[in-house]
């Protein structure tokens, strides 16, 4: 093993002394000149180029992605028929990568997973049926229903995971706040069949209840820590 | 339901973020870490067995190192990290950026390279006052593991650092209503240049013998940080503006620890900063002149007033009502917004962490302390300067092929008498 080695080489251009295992001045490329012919040791790891993984999968699904999206709206374009269909194509490839990419994440907690797909899902159909020539039945049946849904899914997970409850009490809360966006679309008189609605919030307004009365300390300074503003 | 019983939550403390660390979570990816890194080089090769065992014993003494960070529903917050963090070589790139998932959540490293122990750490947690202060309680730790024999007599030495775990934040507690001012966002002369290959930096160090460069400063009757601050600008005048006028300023970014300000002992961010520089209007400076000008910004701008608004800003704005119910994605991107567009104010970054004391005992083992400030695209090129007795050590970072301001700035140290040696991490030679 060499001992801490300060035998060194001069830039003469800079007028400095050179430490590292070359034979260039790191500053200025001029040649150096030995002073004693020891090299030094290096003082830091060999310089690795390349660093990024070259991913080819997701090269593949991006670049099908783009051109399925285009092709979409060039047919769509040219034969159009009073449909726009092709919005529908280009927000299904959208949703594919944004949500599918949430769920695959292997350290994002299920919760999580299962409250941002309410919330992609719910926008998906509703544009869907936009698209399809507006007849209610995204906001009417199929968003509240998801929400029970998403409500109940949580709440197993939850009793089932008793002990990790305060992981899952942001998640729980939040998709038990969201619930009430189909009985605020009904006061604005955007839903017209409320009884889907209805079954809805009565699970959301049980799932807060539920969270707030057997919540136990961990749940509550989660969720403390968790809405402190 | 009465199985649902447990009293984890006490373990599982948690504190908010300080007013500063805030913006680090939010600005913060692979091109633009917010991490920094301070090393330390001893005289004998790393055993990193040894090294593991002295993080171990290191942690618990301090707090805000160990934790995670979360995201809440208005902002994100530290909890505590139960796991446990390892060390490991050194990569060949520094300061990379902190996975959120990565490391075991944890939000520095301790890495090994032959003789040097490195400590890289994520600015939200502490500033470089706060990681000095567990890098040397490490490496004191990891001395006396290695060095058992000199060591045998004393049993339970205790911290070598004075200030362990003190988890307040400064700005909140020193803030006062009164007149604010917030970071100057106009913008400043900008360095360009074709970039390093993705997320590589280049580093140089410089070793400089303390004693000549204090009597450097003492005859031009500057401090070493007002010496080296004007120094750079200086060679970015000569080598980027080619001494010619330019409608921005050359502004040198300057950090300050403010705890001595303050009399504070918090491990957590308390720093400010402020800008010197000029505005480059003929092609005849001399650099004395130019040292006299930053002397005397120095002057005017490093005084407890001037920050003391600083953080009124900084805990007003914290503090606004609209902001606090902000959810936080949405505060996030007005952040990333207003920072952006601050981004552009400085030329370039120097941080002088000073003279770094450790008790007398383990002085034998220490060869020299460094810091490495993180280089990104938008800000290119960083300097740092560590002192510890006799060895000063000058540690460019830079995201740029060329290495025309390092160039220039230890040669006109050279010209000013001082003996430089000078070590590279070996970028540049890859690049030919």
């Amino acid at each position: 093993m060499k001992v801490m080695v300060f035998t060194m080489k001069t830039c003469k251009r800079c007028n400095v002394k050179v430490l590292d295992n070359t034979n260039n001045c790191p500053l200025c490329r001029s040649v150096l000149t030995d002073y004693d012919g020891v090299t030094a040791d290096n003082i830091y790891p060999a310089v690795d180029v390349n660093v990024r993984r070259y991913n080819i999968i997701a090269r593949i699904f991006l670049f099908l992605s783009i051109v399925g999206g285009i092709t979409a709206i060039v047919t769509n374009y040219l034969t159009y028929n009073g449909i726009l269909w092709s919005i529908l194509t280009v927000a299904a490839i959208l949703y594919c990568w944004t949500a599918i990419i949430h769920s695959i994440k292997h350290h994002i907690n299920v919760a999580s997973k299962i409250f941002v797909q309410t919330i992609f899902a719910s926008v998906f159909v509703v544009i869907i049926d936009f698209v399809m020539g507006y007849s209610g039945w995204a906001v009417n049946y199929v968003v509240p229903n998801l929400f029970s849904i998403a409500n109940i899914s949580v709440l197993i997970i939850i009793i089932v995971n008793r002990m990790d409850w305060h992981n899952y009490a942001l998640y729980q809360v939040s998709i038990g706040v969201f619930g009430f966006i189909p009985i605020v679309l009904f006061l604005f008189g955007v839903i017209d069949r409320p009884l889907t609605t209805i079954i809805a919030t009565v699970i959301s307004v049980l799932t807060l209840l539920f969270a707030f009365i057997f919540g136990d300390k961990s749940v509550k300074s989660e969720l403390k820590r968790r809405f402190h503003f | 339901m009465d199985k649902i019983k447990n009293n984890r939550d006490n373990e599982y403390r948690w504190h908010k973020l300080d007013n500063t660390a805030n913006i680090f979570p939010v600005i913060s990816n692979k091109n633009f870490s917010s991490v920094y890194r301070v090393s330390v080089r001893l005289k004998e090769e790393i055993v990193p067995e040894l090294l593991q065992e002295s993080l171990d014993m290191t942690l618990p003494l301090f707090d805000c190192f160990k934790v995670r960070l979360r995201h809440g529903m208005f902002w994100y917050y530290f909890e505590t990290n139960k796991k446990k963090p390892l060390i490991g070589p050194e990569l060949s790139i520094p300061c990379v950026y902190f996975q959120p998932s990565g490391n075991n959540q944890f939000l520095f490293k301790v890495y090994y390279f032959k003789k040097r122990i490195s400590l890289e750490v994520f600015h939200a947690i502490t500033d470089g006052t706060g990681a000095l202060n567990f890098l040397k309680e490490l490496t004191c730790n990891y001395i006396r593991l290695a060095n058992q024999g000199d060591f045998a007599e004393e049993h339970n030495p205790g911290p070598c650092v004075d200030m362990t775990s003190d988890i307040e934040d400064s700005y909140i507690k020193n803030f006062k209503k009164q007149k604010k001012s917030g970071y100057s966002t106009a913008q400043a002369y900008q360095i360009k240049g074709q970039k390093l290959p993705l997320y590589m930096i280049g580093v140089i160090h410089g070793y400089i013998d303390t004693k000549s460069l204090l009597d450097l400063c003492r005859r031009k009757n500057a401090t070493i940080t007002q010496y080296i601050a004007a120094v750079i600008t200086w060679c970015i005048y000569k080598e980027y503006l080619n001494e010619q006028p330019h409608k921005h300023p050359i502004q040198i970014s300057i950090p300050v620890n403010l705890r001595p300000f303050y009399d504070s002992t918090t491990s957590m961010n308390f720093f400010s900063l402020f800008a010197v520089g000029l505005l480059i209007e003929r092609s005849n400076y001399t650099f004395e002149e130019m040292l006299e000008v930053i002397k005397c910004q120095f002057k005017e701008q490093l005084t407890k007033e001037n920050f003391s608004k600083k953080i009124a800003f900084g805990v007003a704005t914290g503090k606004n009502i609209f902001v606090r119910f902000l959810p936080l994605p949405i505060k996030n991107l007005s952040m990333k917004i207003i920072y952006w567009k601050s981004a552009k104010a400085n030329t370039c970054s120097f941080s002088n962490l000073g003279r770094i004391q450790v008790p007398d005992i383990y002085k034998k083992y220490i060869e020299n302390f460094e810091v490495l400030l993180t280089a990104n695209n938008a800000d290119p090129i960083k300097c740092g300067l560590c002192t510890f007795e006799e060895r000063s050590v000058v540690t460019f970072t830079s995201r740029l092929s060329d290495t025309y301001l390092q160039r220039a700035f230890f040669r006109k140290l050279a010209n000013d008498g001082l003996e430089i040696v000078i070590e590279s991490n070996g970028v540049y030679d890859e690049n030919m």
